[in-house]
């Protein structure tokens, strides 16, 4: 390994990272350095608002804060660690195919070794200012209850995890582009199939198992016991740190030379796999050849769809499907369904009926939103420079807008259907809360969909790079908060006679709730035809 | 002979730069019209707005008769477009590509299997079509894109430097193609660098530079106006276009 490789390497990634994330990486946050400085504030900030907070804790919450502050304390370096992975991945995920295999670090001079340090490296200082931010609160509190020695040697290794953090990032990574360049040159319905659903797959265990949430409660439920699961290598950096504030000094050194053994097992484990998965390996796994044969007509396999759509505007969500079920980042949204539902699942403590109705709501309507808000909004910007190809035919705005509407409408409703479903069955919902559901969910799925076809042709971002996001920070931003507060009013009447008893009644409630979901979906599909007339008369670039 | 493409005082600034200044243009039916130019002489940007991708900031344009952005998909029925880097969809196969296109122009499906089967076998593409266009090399998706450009017989063929990455196998049937389709009625403008080409297969020649149009005609036209009978397209091209300074960099680059 070369130390100024790896720097040299370092930086560029770091550049490549920052300059990935739109408007926000222009200006202050151009510069690698910024985020060390953002880093130093917001330990800063973190550190002294919960500090100036502790001082006007009453007396009587004392003792439990405390308890609960060394906790935290031995928690923090795993807290650490999942957050890097956690948001490593959602890069990765996030990256363009197309890039991986032109990236330069596959025909310079590098080794495998020295992209995974740098790499790694990274991904960590990306995401230092919330490693920075748990530092800071961890610090507050052990300030606040005099564990200052404790913090420092927790801090330590949770700067250490973080770097391990990185590592395993780094072998997802390699594992995903793997699998993305093994299935990419082919048109199979297998290999499509099976790289959605690995991709998806990967994202889903990867929210179970590097959840902070999760994290939380097993910490509580295992910290009486921590002992008891010595096996697991992810605790062991919280057993160091209990166990030396315990004064079991031979049993703290002992877990702390692990860790390192661990951290290092897994750096190389990372350079293994990288070497492996190098991406410019030819592919070696085999799969069932089975091409797709194409199809006469539009190809979409709808055969009523002719009836209500012109053979264009099939032909046009016939691609934009394939475009879903083809390229990795735009599987990626596939698994919003599920990731929406884990928590729930995960939420395994006892609830009343209502807590119920409340947590299925919040869920399936949150989920069926962003679901339809994403698909939606990235519809426009998804198509890149490809984009001269429609505006170079003889496609009217009015029939590529429709064209744009079918799938994300489509898709939304059945989750809509599938969420009120899955949980009124599951849940043994009463008929009035399963229609309630229903509605709301199919409310919500319109106008996400209309919100997100407004702004997505608002806010295209056409630019392809490494990270394509399809829609400006700006419009992203935008259309969440109205979707917010579109979701917000709708499921208002319903929601305030379910839990306050406030209206005429249920049935009176839902009806409110759908009108104004119509409503509100009409406007913005409105605007959204008219943005697209608009976009029509200029090829944005 | 009719008039396909008829183009007055057009203008384009993008921002600070002017990419078309107060250009007119009348191409006939049939003819096959060479774009000539350096980098940033405003081929690409002309041809866009023949095709209604760029509005003009002014002047007039008529394809046919027809105003883009008065009918523009009147307009585009009737024109086969190739844009300089044809960015494609990459998730897709070639066949499935073309079957795309073929539905935008709401081609039948008999006649589109039949054309789509027809310009692979010719391109030397067939047995790569379920191939995804991600595996593909750049001539390969420059043959896809030409043959998307041909699919609905289109009237007016718009090419941006179309033989760029194709083997020369490809590059002979895209010109014996052309001269084909002229003699069918067909109007092909296209641009390109390399002189020897325009000169070979184009019945008029447009040199822009800076955005104007510095001269057009055929190549007799040319020689004429610049003086130069019995000089070539190259020797004419770098008079109006100030490229004679090349053997001085050159000497300076090897330095």
């Amino acid at each position: 390994m070369r130390a100024s490789r790896v720097r040299a390497l370092l930086l560029i990634l770091l550049l490549s990272q920052i300059r990935t994330r739109g408007e926000i990486s222009r200006g202050w946050f151009s510069k690698p350095d910024r985020l060390i400085q953002l880093s130093v504030l917001v330990f800063v900030a973190a550190s002294s608002a919960l500090y100036a907070f502790l001082g006007a804790v009453p007396g009587s919450e004392i003792t439990y804060l405390r308890a609960i502050s060394l906790q935290l304390l031995s928690s923090v370096p795993l807290i650490a660690l999942s957050f890097v992975v956690l948001y490593g991945l959602f890069f990765v995920i996030g990256d363009n195919a197309q890039y991986a295999s032109s990236e330069m670090v596959n025909y310079m001079p590098i080794s495998s070794f020295d992209y995974v340090i740098a790499s790694s490296l990274s991904t960590v200082l990306s995401y230092s200012y919330i490693v920075a931010a748990v530092l800071g609160i961890s610090l507050a509190l052990a300030a606040r209850f005099e564990l200052i020695g404790a913090w420092a040697l927790s801090s330590l290794l949770a700067l250490f995890c973080a770097t391990v953090g990185g590592f395993i990032s780094e072998m997802i990574k390699s594992v995903v582009n793997r699998i993305s360049s093994t299935f990419s040159k082919r048109s199979g319905r297998a290999a499509i199939l099976s790289r959605a659903v690995l991709i998806v797959i990967v994202l889903a265990i990867s929210q179970i198992f590097f959840n902070p949430g999760l994290f939380f409660r097993v910490l509580e439920t295992i910290a009486p016991r921590i002992q008891g699961l010595c096996f697991v290598p992810l605790i062991w950096p919280s057993i160091v740190v209990a166990e030396t504030s315990a004064g079991n000094l031979s049993s703290a050194v002992f877990f702390f030379a692990i860790t390192l053994l661990f951290g290092a097992a897994m750096m190389l484990g990372a350079v293994a796999v990288r070497s492996r998965y190098w991406v410019p390996v030819p592919v070696t796994i085999k799969m069932p050849r089975s091409e797709a044969k194409p199809r006469a007509g539009s190809g979409f396999g709808i055969g009523l769809g002719s009836i209500f759509f012109t053979q264009a505007e099939l032909a046009v969500v016939s691609k934009d499907l394939r475009s879903l079920s083809r390229r990795k980042e735009m599987v990626r949204f596939w698994s919003i369904p599920l990731i929406m539902v884990i928590p729930l699942l995960l939420t395994t403590g006892p609830m009343d009926r209502y807590e119920l109705y409340g947590y299925a709501g919040m869920f399936s309507l949150i989920g069926t939103g962003i679901f339809g808000l994403f698909l939606s909004a990235m519809s426009i910007g998804q198509e890149g420079k490809a984009l001269w190809r429609i505006f170079a035919s003889p496609v009217d705005p009015v029939s590529y807008f429709r064209a744009k509407a079918i799938l994300p409408v489509s898709l939304s409703l059945i989750l809509a259907l599938g969420y009120s479903g899955v949980f009124s069955l599951a849940f043994n919902f009463g008929s009035n809360a399963a229609t309630s559901l229903l509605v709301i969910s199919v409310a919500m799925a319109c106008i996400s969909v209309s919100i997100g076809l407004y702004f997505g042709s608002k806010y295209p971002d056409l630019t392809e790079k490494p990270q394509s996001s399809y829609i400006t920070g700006t419009g992203i931003l935008i259309s969440m908060l109205v979707l917010g507060a579109a979701g917000i009013a709708t499921a208002s009447p319903v929601l305030l006679f379910i839990f306050m008893g406030i209206g005429y009644g249920l049935y009176p409630s839902l009806a409110m709730s759908l009108a104004f979901g119509m409503i509100a979906s009409s406007v913005f599909f409105s605007l959204a035809k008219k943005q697209f007339r608009k976009i029509f008369a200029d090829l944005p670039t | 002979m009719k008039v396909a493409v008829n183009a007055s005082s057009l203008t384009k600034n993008f921002g600070p730069v002017k990419a078309i200044s107060n250009l007119s243009i009348k191409i006939e039916e049939g003819q096959v019209y060479g774009l000539l130019g350096p980098n940033g002489s405003g081929k690409s940007t002309l041809m866009k707005i023949i095709v209604g991708l760029i509005r003009p900031d002014g002047g007039e344009i008529s394809i046919f008769g027809l105003r883009p952005y008065e009918r523009p998909l009147d307009v585009r029925r009737i024109i086969g477009y190739v844009p300089e880097n044809p960015r494609l969809y990459d998730f897709l196969t070639a066949r499935e590509y073309l079957e795309f296109v073929s539905d935008l122009y709401g081609l039948d499906k008999e006649g589109k299997r039949d054309r789509i089967g027809h310009f692979l076998d010719a391109f030397d593409l067939s047995g790569r079509e379920d191939e995804m266009l991600s595996g593909y090399s750049q001539g390969m998706r420059q043959k896809v894109a030409i043959i998307g450009s041909l699919l609905h017989r289109p009237r007016l063929l718009i090419m941006d430097e179309p033989l760029n990455g194709l083997d020369p196998r490809s590059a002979k049937i895209v010109k014996d193609l052309l001269n084909r389709l002229s003699r069918e009625g067909v109007t092909t403008i296209f641009s390109t660098h390399v002189l020897e080409i325009a000169q070979a297969i184009c019945n008029r020649i447009a040199i822009l530079y800076r955005g104007s149009l510095v001269s057009e005609g055929t190549m007799d036209e040319l020689k004429a106006r610049a003086g130069m009978k019995g000089s070539s397209l190259e020797d004419i091209f770098f008079m109006l276009t100030g490229g004679f300074d090349v053997r001085s960099v050159v000497e300076e680059l090897s330095r």
